[in-house]
């Protein structure tokens, strides 16, 4: 078979050739019987092609709605609350930070509360490990609750590494 | 099924209903498409799992961005492009890894009684074979077939959704539509 008149029919079969063309495929066809069962199995191929999957009467298509709605509605609720859940972790950190550096990271220490230096790296000091004093940095009184928290300062052989440990500083108001 | 009123109200209504957010309007939207969607991403992916997470997947984006769909433009093309995005993006290991290997075709022919040209294939085996003939297909030549056969957009409309041009859909589709027959008559006994 000529695959010139294959790539015709092929376009033939589904009216996509102008006028002119398909007339003269058509004078082919009466000529040629193989390009003539050629175009009729394509014609059959067509129809095939615009017929509607068998699967589509089994699809239960309110369920897959009811799941669609869902969806678009626990996403809604999603976007409805973001902001507001934005704000909030906003706030919560503009309220955490000052009461951590306000009054603690600021304060001039004092240098007797300098402990020895603590070796931050295995096989860089020499001799037993010292033990890094603890000491509170302010004399106040602290509320009951809190006494059990523990503020500690340490440095290590690097000048520029200081370890601080802080407690969250929350006042009871009954005290 | 829809019922006669939702049948007859009007799309403009129903999109512009949907934009503001009125869920009831935008679920009438999809029952008018939902066949139509869901049987191209079948053909497109040949796995009805696939082609129902795809359908599922066209409507969300159909919900979102609706609004940015040209109210004086049919929705169809946008949801025919939306499908063949989101069926390009479920993933083809996954869609190849879904067909049943052409070995349980075979059998399949091999049982029936009257083998050979005449032989009529039932409803669901001709859509088993129609599934597998057009995953052996490249992917663009499929999507420009499946839009100019189930579809039935022209070729200039398929070529402005494939952002191809007219000359290289007509290509595809005879290209196609001969393998398709290939297809079929290797696996069927179909005459060529």
């Amino acid at each position: 078979m000529n695959c010139q008149w294959q790539d015709r029919i092929a376009l033939y079969a589904g009216g996509d050739l102008l006028e002119s063309e398909s007339a003269e495929v058509e004078r082919h066809l009466i000529e040629c019987p193989d390009c003539a069962q050629l175009a009729d199995w394509m014609a059959a191929d067509r129809e095939r092609l615009q017929s509607r999957p068998p699967e589509l009467a089994e699809i239960d298509f309110d369920a897959m709605r009811r799941e669609l709605r869902g969806r678009i509605v626990r996403g809604r609720r999603i976007r409805r609350w973001a902001p507001v859940a934005a704000i909030a972790a906003a706030l919560l950190v503009a309220v955490s930070i000052p009461s951590r550096t306000g009054h603690r990271m600021v304060r001039p220490v004092d240098p007797a509360s300098q402990v020895a230096p603590v070796p931050v790296a295995g096989g860089l000091a020499k001799g037993p490990r010292p033990v890094p004093a603890v000491r509170k940095t302010d004399g106040r009184k602290r509320p009951s609750v809190l006494r059990s928290n523990v503020e500690m300062r340490l440095t290590t052989n690097d000048p520029n590494v200081v370890i601080i440990l802080l407690p969250v500083t929350t006042e009871n108001p009954n005290e | 099924m829809r019922d006669r009123a939702e049948a007859q109200a009007p799309e403009a209504s129903l999109r512009a209903a949907a934009v503001r957010g009125d869920l009831e309007a935008f679920e009438q939207l999809v029952r008018r498409y939902e066949r139509a969607v869901f049987s191209l991403a079948l053909r497109l992916t040949g796995d009805v799992e696939d082609a129902r997470d795809a359908a599922q997947g066209v409507f969300l984006r159909m919900h979102r961005k609706l609004h940015t769909v040209d109210p004086k433009r049919s929705l169809s093309p946008w949801l025919y492009t939306v499908t063949l995005n989101v069926c390009r993006g479920i993933g083809r290991s996954r869609i190849r890894s879904r067909l049943v290997p052409m070995e349980e075709f075979v059998q399949l022919a091999a049982v029936d009684p009257t083998p050979g040209p005449e032989r009529q294939l039932s409803a669901r085996e001709a859509e088993f074979q129609l599934r597998a003939g057009l995953q052996q297909l490249p992917e663009r030549e499929r999507a420009a077939l499946l839009l100019r056969e189930v579809e039935e957009l022209s070729t200039a409309e398929v070529a402005k959704l494939l952002g191809s041009s007219e000359t290289t859909v007509r290509s595809q589709i005879s290209s196609a539509r001969m393998k398709l027959r290939k297809f079929f008559a290797k696996h069927a006994g179909g005459k060529r």
